[in-house]
């Protein structure tokens, strides 16, 4: 079943395979369990803090593209 | 003639007017797409190449590029796609000339992957799986998963990161790589299950009380 979980998640099972996986998960908690710590893995990657471009680089670019093409 | 599918791939892509714009002469207009997507390329670079002087040269270089090769872009996917196929080169390329790099390509196994699974951690879900998100997710979780991320081989990390973190379905990093889907899902599973042990270790470390 491990093998299957990330389509699972990622709703691309078919309708069956999906009911079958579920029925599993509610009867055995190590699977539960599983699931719910990889669907969390997945949910925190979408959620990792970022950082702005450094002004200096944004400028740079903006000079870099004014120089090739005559316009800023 | 355009056929439907095209003419709604056009509908879908939100810079078509702004690129159509561009190369119809308001070349001036170019840095709005620059600042679209600067910050966003920025992590995407940091997540793939690790080091900040990485992910800016690759910046600057996607987006020379981009400027460049713009007139030729003809809508065959999105814009957005098409500037992440070009960083995404862009990164690899760094990271295959850094010293960051690491020596070899290593591959993950599933086998490997699950073998280690521990029955009694997985005998009822841990707080970091069950807390709201935002209880969780802290600076320093989301710098170690950062350089978990890091810890995947090259291959591996490129499909985590276009699918998980930068949202791109299966079929548009399929697409962008040159994979086909069932590969893609192959790597992705694998670097999740993979990042799915490295939290648990980290939680299992971090305090006694989190799992």
């Amino acid at each position: 079943m491990v093998a299957m979980l990330s389509d699972y998640l990622d709703n691309e099972l078919d309708e069956t395979v999906c009911k079958e996986i579920k029925r599993h998960a509610r009867s055995c908690p190590r699977c539960h369990t599983f699931m719910r710590t990889l669907q969390r893995t997945i949910d925190l990657c979408k959620h990792l803090e970022t950082r702005p471009l450094p002004e200096a680089l944004a400028e740079k670019i903006k000079m870099k593209i004014r120089e090739t093409s005559g316009v800023g | 003639m355009m056929s439907p599918k095209s003419a709604s791939k056009k509908k879908q892509d939100r810079d078509r007017d702004l690129i159509e714009a561009i190369n119809a002469g308001r070349t001036d207009l170019f840095h709005q797409l620059v600042k679209r997507y600067q910050n966003k390329l920025y992590n995407f670079g940091l997540r793939l190449c690790g080091n900040r002087r990485d992910a800016e040269d690759m910046v600057q270089d996607t987006f020379l590029n981009v400027h460049r090769f713009l007139k030729n872009f003809r809508y065959e996917s999105k814009f957005k796609n098409w500037l992440y196929k070009i960083a995404s080169s862009a990164c690899l390329q760094k990271r295959r000339l850094s010293r960051y790099a690491p020596e070899a390509e290593k591959e993950l196994s599933l086998d490997d992957l699950t073998r280690d699974m521990d029955i009694t951690k997985l005998s009822e879900t841990p707080q970091w799986a069950s807390e709201p998100l935002e209880n969780v997710l802290n600076t320093e979780l989301s710098d170690h998963i950062k350089a978990a991320v890091l810890d995947l081989p090259e291959k591996y990390r490129l499909v985590l990161v276009l699918r998980d973190i930068e949202g791109f379905s299966t079929s548009e990093t399929a697409k962008m790589l040159g994979l086909t889907q069932a590969n893609v899902k192959v790597r992705l599973h694998r670097s999740r299950l993979f990042l799915r042990e490295k939290l648990e270790d980290y939680f299992d470390h971090a305090s006694p009380d989190a799992s």
